[in-house]
């Protein structure tokens, strides 16, 4: 029975967005919105009905057995063109994109390349084995006996220091995989863009010219160039591979449209889907369709070749001029037929499911990679680069309502207002997305770390959550950050236990003495430094060899056919010596504890003198037991960030600018600095567990804070003004790199167009103090409390978690409580 | 004359611990995999799993590195700053500080606990 106008009033009312869009969407979108398969994690475990796909890993590992003898890329290369050319393939009813990883759409990828703790964890996973179970033991046992051992990572711990691996393998100190086996690359559109068989001849080319040079005067110029010929062989053999992918979809579109279609619209556009595939990503697109049937080959491809976590993108700047042609200029499809297609776009990207260790499943809840699209911005002189397709983005992210990917915009002061109240709407019907992103701050920041020319820097696109990176041929990071993410409370922790680790049991950071000795906040302070020093370092050091043996005990083949400047010099793209710029970070998870507790230390221990040190140190090793009165001065006394309170934000900004410098003095295998990049995913709720108590006065178990930047949950007390002046006391220029900034606004005071000038004197103060980053939950309290009593009911509520956004009930009851426990900030 | 061999900060606890890291899973077959002895590290009170890998490896907070329980009679070593690093389902029959735990959470849909923590698919079966 159809909807009507006035129920559909009544759903936004009371502010039931999910319905809205439901019965206002396609009937395309909403099948295939419906029959997309959820991959990402329910708190730690995979939904029932998610399967692990395992004819990929065999087809690899089968290839890869056969020839031994190659070099690790062209083996490589190899084993992906088998998969791809192999892999069963399938067309989902109604759709118009075509391409998933993995061979059914209910499965997830791993990669038993990559590392042989991972590959046994899923041989231990809970509930995601294709029955018969016991057949996929022997297959899985199989795989594992193969690889174990002889993984990249496995690879890599053999040439580590043996106590920054096991340090750095504690899991107590930081996160992920020092190894593109899991981590994510910037891509160089234009460079692809040209059309995968005119990337085949350019290496044609190349490798001919090599040949020459081989073949004349003798040099020892000439010895590196015999290394070059396999790797250009291996990108050619994975575009060639690509290529087929393709065209087998084209094959079986033609097939169900000459043999088994009757509908003769379906017939129709399953013939264009065939065309499209005979196109792309042979051709450059020369339609919308093309474009993103384009895009989406890309993504999948890349994704047979490793565990791409993230997608750095711009995809309204990429498919705006063929949206504008198709639907504007030549009226070639209508805009809902566009729409219908961005649509698609959103859900195809969804579909994609790569298994994650469970670390990862804790601390990225509810998603199986942070797609975080780049939206907006500039163009390379300036000028502004939004356009009809980025609004139209905003439009139908409204109406298919997936939390992955999610937009990361781009705002500067050219934005029309048309597109603010689009975005504006995203936000007020509870995405959580898009994040704002400053762009004349975050561009200054590219150039001022990194040293990105102005017009590199205006192209710059989120390499994971958060961080800018230019997606241009020097400027394109081919290993995620390298790797490092830091546990930074950790630092405050190890400072009043003398370096050691109570939860993982072991001496982790270097000796700076016992707290108890120290006799002014100065000296305490000096211990911090050390800590933090110490802590920067050994992720750094273990991901920067990770990063520079990747060549040899990983290998990138498409990602190196994917970069120009891989293509040009004959390199793996990882090589770190082809002419990358350097744009690493280290994630700074758990930092803002430091600030409390710094300053609860030097309010209570130093400068009052209401507690001695010995008494915190021994009431912390207690997890507070028994000191509620004192763990409650700890928490109510203490001065806490967030109030615009000089006393903590002037630590704040202190631990910001030590670490900035320290920042400045460590290298990334580039050359270049490092900043800190202040943020927390759901690393929060993982850590809870991991990080002791604190004297901020958290006890071991309770959720962490939750932003980069953001105040302790219902820590800030003195209103929304109060926290944005708090953290434009920060340089977000020179001080470390995109600040994350959560904040919860109330739906009710935000809805209309006062609600909408609110938000927007809200953003204008976030601009005018400096700030680079901000993102919004917009639900209230009673939907979210409804949710967690009855989740059937509420499949479709989606929430900021960090950095990127869930489904409220794929999160687990922890994550949930603690976005509850948020301060809901009133404007105005 | 035999050369002395010379200090190296490899031939360690660290080096002891990094091949404990890369050589936990070397279990073959199936069988092996799926067996969860009755006195197993996973059901002690004093192994705390990894939070970097739920492969079921993880560490104790009693037994330091270096020791070993497959040598008869067992070398347990209870000084060190690490502690020992064992599988879920490593038999520790031999174990004097062997001490059953009450509580084992199987469930991993919540975010999780080292200490408590045993989700593996084998740990589910054997605490049902």
């Amino acid at each position: 029975m159809a909807t009507t106008a006035k129920e559909i009033k009544e759903f936004e009312e009371k502010q039931e967005w999910w319905w809205v869009a439901e019965k206002t969407r396609s009937s395309r979108l909403d099948y295939l919105r419906k029959a997309v398969w959820k991959k990402g994690a329910l708190g730690g475990n995979y939904a029932p009905g998610i399967e692990i796909d395992l004819e990929f890993p065999e087809l690899y590992t089968e290839t890869w057995q056969e020839n031994e003898g190659d070099p690790i890329m062209l083996r490589k290369a190899k084993s992906i063109g088998n998969v791809l050319e192999n892999l069963p393939i399938f067309i989902t009813d109604q759709s118009q994109i075509v391409g998933c990883v993995g061979s059914a759409p209910h499965n997830i990828v791993s990669y038993w390349q990559g590392a042989s703790m991972i590959n046994e964890e899923i041989y231990n996973e809970q509930g995601i084995l294709p029955q018969p179970e016991e057949k996929s033991l022997e297959r899985l046992a199989a795989l594992n006996e193969y690889w174990g051992g002889n993984t990249a990572l496995d690879e890599l711990a053999k040439v580590l220091d043996p106590e920054d691996a096991v340090k750095f393998m504690s899991g107590a100190i930081g996160w992920g995989t020092p190894s593109s086996a899991v981590g994510y690359a910037t891509k160089d559109f234009r460079h692809i863009g040209k059309g995968f068989e005119n990337i085949i001849e350019e290496i044609d080319e190349n490798m001919e010219r090599t040949d020459k040079l081989l073949r004349g005067n003798p040099s020892p110029d000439l010895l590196p160039l015999y290394d070059k010929l396999p790797r250009w062989e291996a990108m050619q053999e994975v575009l060639d591979a690509a290529i087929e992918y393709a065209a087998r979809y084209a094959r079986l579109a033609r097939i169900i449209a000459e043999n088994f279609e009757t509908d003769p619209k379906r017939k129709e556009e399953l013939l264009r889907i065939a065309e499209t595939c005979e196109r792309v990503p042979a051709q450059p697109p020369r339609t919308l369709q093309e474009s993103i049937q384009y895009d989406h080959f890309v993504q999948v491809v890349v994704r047979y070749e490793t565990y791409e976590g993230a997608m750095p993108h711009r995809p309204d700047y990429l498919h705006g001029p063929f949206f504008d042609k198709d639907v504007n200029i030549n009226k070639s499809i209508t805009r809902d037929d566009a729409l219908d297609l961005l649509g698609e776009h959103l859900i195809r990207t969804y579909e994609i499911g790569i298994f994650s260790p469970r670390w990862t499943r804790e601390g990225l809840q509810g998603i199986t990679g942070t797609w975080v699209w780049t939206m907006g911005g500039v163009n390379e002189d300036g000028t502004d680069a939004c356009n009809d397709c980025t609004t139209a983005y905003m439009q139908v992210a409204r109406l298919v309502r997936i939390a992955n990917p999610t937009f990361s915009f781009r705002w500067h002061p050219k934005v029309k207002d048309e597109l603010m109240r689009e975005i504006f709407e995203c936000i007020r019907h509870g995405l959580g997305y898009p994040s704002l992103r400053n762009d004349p701050i975050l561009v200054e920041n590219a150039m001022y770390w990194h040293g990105h020319p102005l017009r590199e820097a205006r192209q710059w696109v989120t390499q994971s959550c958060m961080s800018p990176c230019p997606p241009t041929k020097y400027g394109c990071q081919p290993f995620r950050m390298a790797s490092a993410t830091a546990n930074c409370a950790k630092i405050v922790e190890y400072t009043l236990h003398n370096g050691y680790d109570n939860v993982v049991n072991m001496q982790m950071g270097p000796k700076t003495g016992n707290a108890v000795d120290f006799k002014t906040y100065d000296e305490f302070f000096e211990a911090w430094t050390k800590q933090m020093k110490w802590l920067l370092n050994i992720l750094v050091r273990t991901v920067a060899l990770g990063r520079a043996k990747d060549p040899e005990f990983f290998s990138r083949p498409i990602l190196s056919a994917y970069y120009e400047r891989a293509v040009e010099t004959g390199t793996d793209a990882v090589d770190y010596t082809n002419g990358e710029r350097g744009n690493a970070w280290v994630t700074a998870f758990t930092w803002v504890e430091n600030a409390d507790s710094l300053a609860a230390v030097k309010k209570l221990i130093y400068d009052d003198k209401k507690y001695t040190m010995a008494e915190l140190i021994e009431a912390l090793k207690n997890n507070w037991d028994g000191k509620e009165e004192m763990r409650l001065d700890f928490v109510n006394n203490a001065p806490k960030w967030g109030n615009d309170d000089d006393y903590v934000d002037d630590i704040m900004v202190q631990c910001l600018k030590t670490t900035a410098a320290h920042g400045k003095e460590i290298k990334c295998v580039c050359g270049n600095n490092i900043p800190i990049l202040p943020e927390n995913v759901s690393g929060n709720i993982h850590y809870a567990n991991v990080v002791s108590a604190l004297p901020n006065g958290r006890r071991l178990g309770d959720a962490l804070y939750d932003g980069g930047i953001s105040p302790g949950p219902g820590l800030d007390k003195k209103g929304p003004t109060a926290v944005l002046k708090s953290c434009g006391k920060i340089d977000h220029v020179l001080d470390g790199r995109a600040f994350l900034l959560n904040q919860r606004l109330s739906p009710t005071q935000l809805a209309g167009e006062k609600g909408y000038q609110l938000w927007k004197s809200y953003v204008k103060s976030w601009d005018d103090l400096g700030m680079d980053h901000v993102q919004f939950n917009m639900v209230d309290d009673s939907t979210l409390r409804a949710a967690q009593k009855d989740p059937e009911k509420y499949q479709e509520v989606i929430v900021r978690v960090a950095g990127y956004s869930a489904h409220f009930v794929d999160i687990s009851r922890k994550t949930q409580d603690n976005i509850i426990q948020r301060t809901v900030q009133g404007l105005g | 004359m035999t050369r002395k061999k010379r200090s190296s900060r490899r031939d360690n606890k660290w080096n002891q611990m990094r091949d404990g890291l890369t050589n936990l899973s070397t279990a073959k077959g199936v069988e092996a995999r799926e067996t969860v002895p009755d006195i197993a590290c996973g059901k002690c009170k004093n192994f705390s799993e990894s939070p970097y890998a739920s492969d079921g490896r993880g560490s104790c907070s009693v037994v330091k590195t270096g020791s070993d329980f497959t040598v008869d009679p067992p070398l347990i070593l209870l000084e060190g700053d690490t502690g020992m690093m064992c599988m879920f389902n490593m038999d520790a029959a031999k174990c004097s500080h062997f001490d059953l735990m009450d509580i084992i959470d199987t469930d991993g849909n919540e975010c999780a606990d080292p200490q408590f923590r045993r989700a593996q698919r084998q740990m589910e079966k054997a605490m049902s």
